[in-house]
């Protein structure tokens, strides 16, 4: 009788204690702090003067929507610092609910599951995030599981010397230029113009073997990073044409600034360099002595481009993941918001809506350049024909180690006998 | 089992060593985690980390508190009686807590298994599905051994943590790792073979202590029967002494009064006739004398009561004294027989009742004792095995020749059990004394 009712009154006291904790989680007029994390500045090393301005205005225009809700966020964290606080509070524990995810973390958090599986929260409204450009939701988009939703993007365009084509009788390349075309006439232009003996009129500067992969549609690895396909034949296609491209200049090193002083022809530039560029001082300075245009860069009308995008995601631990999808919602797939960024940062908005709209070929036209030097139309085709970078969890780490590993090779001219020792050894990486 | 010493000793330690190791690993999870933080290595640390740690705080908090009740679980199960009825619920809030501990500690300790484990061994003998239990404490085991549950569930390893520190820090921090997990399993070892030793011991003493009642069993034997030995001589010297004494007084005299006579009856036919009168008179008192011995004789259960006292007084102490239960139903109130048939039926009934238990191992036996119209009818029925072939032993012709002597008549039959059946012939006016003497 004695243990019956010892017994009895231990389940009635866990009972009546569960009771107690659900009616509180579950009161509707409990009001619960969003913990948002954000950094300081723009996501693409550019001048941005007070990126809070947006946050807050989203912040207050949400607390005002949903009043049981309050956000905080830590300002002060510089993007530099960002992925190591995050990191700090992401092992103590100590996780904001919604937080900025650095692109080069986006892996790492997703592989670790510190992000939150968005697609039962996506749930019935999958149509809404069809909004988004493709390649910026699949930023965030890992073997159809989504873990955070596109904030901004950072397409890659291609700046061209106008006056420079115009003084050696080259036509402005078409949107559907190939990388052929590109190397044709960066071969025309680099030449010895006062006949010194050195040259000093190039093609290009600043264009990268990555990008020249990309261009020439070849992929280094597979989606799930299990393999490397770096001495393939696609790849070794693409990398020599990009050591001849490098040939051309010879010895000498060309710099952005003389892609500046316009001895060049083109020079790979992205949408949020353009726009800061544009402003004062850097335009008066910098762009005055030539005209110049930006075109998408070659083969992309025919391969994928990369384009650099910021995420937003929710983490796994929060405990209040409805409001932080309410949160998240607001932040990357409303169209006011999303069309406040576009004017007050550097980088492009996520959503198509927004980037074919009049406001956002308003802005482009106000920038006293003339409005043939971007236009929406192009930076819509951009965004539409671009891709997002392999999701798995060592990409940096061999990537870090591809590129040093290929720049020196491409410098001493040994790619061919090189390249298969430097496929193993990334290969070992990606299967430790 | 009668726990010892020792194995009390060695299962505090084995509880108090599992405590101090959970609280050593939960506190490497917290202080790592700060000294990672302080040294802003923690996105090293994530990059090498399957998953993304919980908060280290709360992981110690929960680790204690779910060891404390883990360990307060073991002991009060011991020493507080309303919780040890409880057992098998018990161990299967040990092996939840058991299985959190794993979990919050991120299996980097699985030494609680031996704990719950030696606490399943500890308690064998009171629970009903030890068998179970031992079982899914094995399997628990096997999995933690073969780190089978950090495939299941991702988790960040405490090792990793630790490479972070310097490298003689870091060796140190898991030397005293591996030495809790090393010391709990020689500890489990040690309880092991106590435990055995004990079971061993107390097989042992129990073989001792049988051995010991099988001695004393047959001493008292040995003894019963020379006491009844000495009753029965005690008893053949008094009947022989009451033989002597009064038969043999009054034999002597009649012997000596007829030859008297022999010579008086040529010489004084009324002499005669007056010493055969004396002798006649001796004869009587002898008479009298022998009943008197032989009422000395009486079953002690009559003596100065009625048929229907003493059975009921014999049968009470026979129910006391085996698990019978004996039903008497008496219809003979109105029958007033002389002592010797009642000692005769009383003895033929005792034996029968004797005959049921010992050799019918009945549990039930009903004693009728109806008046028929020329005849009394005594029928002891058991519920016992009966026998097929009823063999007449000492027992059962002692009870036809004692029921002889009195003229009665007995069967013995095999119905549903054992079944006396005696039949006493009815004599005129039963309850008048002088009728009695035709049946002496």
């Amino acid at each position: 009788m004695k243990t019956n009712r010892l017994r009895d009154s231990l389940i009635i006291f866990v009972l009546s204690a569960l009771f107690i904790a659900i009616i509180y989680t579950n009161n509707p007029d409990r009001i619960i702090t969003l913990r948002l994390g954000v950094y300081a500045g723009s996501s693409w090393d550019v001048p941005y003067a007070d990126s809070y301005h947006l946050v807050d205005q989203i912040i207050k225009a949400f607390e005002k929507k949903h009043p049981h809700v309050k956000v905080k966020y830590v300002s002060g964290i510089t993007k530099e610092d960002y992925s190591s606080w995050l990191s700090d509070k992401l092992i103590q524990g100590q996780q904001c609910d919604v937080f900025m995810v650095p692109t080069d973390d986006f892996n790492l958090l997703s592989d670790t599951s510190g992000l939150e599986n968005l697609n039962s929260l996506i749930g019935n409204s999958y149509t809404d995030v069809k909004a988004f450009y493709p390649s910026a939701l699949a930023a965030g988009e890992v073997n159809n599981r989504v873990y955070a939703l596109p904030f901004e993007s950072n397409p890659m365009m291609m700046c061209v010397n106008m006056d420079l084509l115009k003084k050696e009788g080259i036509n402005l390349p078409s949107q559907n230029w190939t990388f052929q075309d590109f190397y044709k006439i960066c071969r025309k232009v680099t030449k010895d113009t006062d006949g010194n003996g050195e040259l000093d009129q190039f093609g290009v500067t600043g264009y990268t073997w990555q990008e020249a992969l990309e261009e020439n549609g070849a992929a280094l690895f597979n989606d799930d990073g299990t393999e490397c396909y770096l001495n393939s034949e696609k790849v070794r296609k693409a990398l020599s044409s990009y050591a001849r491209l490098v040939a051309l200049n010879g010895h000498i090193k060309v710099s952005q600034s003389d892609f500046d002083t316009g001895k060049v022809a083109f020079m790979p530039m992205s949408l949020a360099q353009y726009r800061t560029y544009r402003s004062y001082p850097y335009r008066v300075s910098r762009y005055s002595k030539f005209r110049w245009r930006s075109v998408p860069m070659p083969g992309s009308s025919r391969y994928k481009i990369h384009m650099p995008t910021t995420l937003f995601a929710i983490s796994s631990h929060s405990s209040h993941k409805q409001a932080a999808w309410l949160l998240l919602n607001d932040l990357t797939l409303d169209v006011h918001n999303q069309q406040a960024l576009f004017k007050e940062s550097s980088g492009s908005s996520v959503l198509k809506k927004v980037m074919t709209s009049k406001t956002t070929q308003k802005i482009l036209k106000n920038d006293n350049m003339g409005s043939q030097v971007l236009t929406s139309q192009t930076i819509n085709q951009m965004m539409t024909s671009s891709s997002s970078s392999p999701h798995f969890k060592k990409y940096n780490e061999v990537m870090e180690l591809a590129n040093n590993e290929v720049t020196l090779a491409i410098e001493q001219g040994s790619l061919d006998s090189d390249l298969p020792s430097i496929e193993s050894r990334i290969e070992n990486m990606l299967t430790k | 089992m009668v726990k010892g010493k020792h194995l009390k000793q060695t299962r505090i330690l084995l509880i108090l060593i599992n405590f101090i190791a959970v609280l050593y690993n939960a506190s490497l999870y917290l202080f790592a985690t700060h000294y990672i933080v302080l040294h802003h290595r923690s996105h090293a640390l994530l990059e090498r980390l399957d998953v993304i740690p919980g908060n280290p705080v709360q992981l110690y908090v929960m680790a204690v508190a779910a060891a404390s009740i883990l360990c307060l679980a073991i002991l009060a199960r011991e020493y507080i009686p309303q919780f040890t009825e409880m057992g098998d619920s018990f161990i299967v809030v040990e092996l939840l807590l058991m299985i959190a501990i794993l979990v919050i500690l991120h299996d980097s300790y699985n030494g609680v298994i031996l704990l719950v484990f030696m606490d399943i061994i500890y308690h064998a003998q009171d629970n009903k599905h030890w068998l179970l239990l031992m079982i899914a404490g094995f399997a628990s085991l096997l999995f933690s051994n073969y780190g089978v549950l950090s495939q299941v569930i991702d988790f960040p390893s405490l090792d990793i943590y630790l490479a972070f520190y310097p490298h003689r820090s870091a060796t140190m921090l898991s030397f005293f790792r591996y030495f809790f997990e090393s010391f709990n399993i020689v500890l489990f070892i040690v309880f092991l073979i106590t435990y055995l030793m004990d079971s061993l011991e107390e097989k042992q003493h129990l073989q001792q202590e049988m051995q010991m009642v099988n001695q004393v069993n047959s001493e008292l034997k040995n003894y019963v029967a020379l006491s009844e030995k000495i009753a029965e001589d005690r008893e053949r010297k008094r009947i022989a002494r009451e033989i002597h004494d009064t038969l043999g007084h009054a034999l002597t005299g009649i012997a000596a009064g007829v030859d008297a006579c022999i010579v008086l009856i040529d010489v004084s036919p009324e002499r005669a006739k007056t010493q055969l009168i004396a002798v006649s008179k001796v004869v009587r008192e002898g008479i009298g004398d022998v009943r008197r011995s032989l009422n000395k004789l009486r079953p002690g259960a009559l003596e100065n009561k009625s048929l229907k006292a003493g059975l009921t007084q014999m049968i009470k102490e026979y129910e006391e004294l085996s698990k019978v239960k004996i039903d008497l139903y008496y219809e003979w109130n109105h029958v007033d027989l002389d002592n010797t048939k009642e000692d005769v039926l009383f003895r033929v009934i005792q034996e029968s009742i004797t005959n049921s238990v010992r050799h019918g191992h009945a549990r039930h036996i009903e004693i009728n004792m109806f008046v028929e119209k020329d005849h009394y009818t005594i029928i002891i029925q058991d519920d016992g095995m009966g026998c097929e072939h009823i063999v007449y032993g000492y027992g059962l012709t002692q009870m036809k020749e004692r029921l002889a002597i009195i003229g009665a008549k007995v069967e013995f039959m095999n119905i549903n059990g054992f079944r006396t059946l005696v039949e006493i012939p009815k004599l005129k006016g039963e309850d008048e004394d002088d009728e009695s003497h035709d049946c002496r």
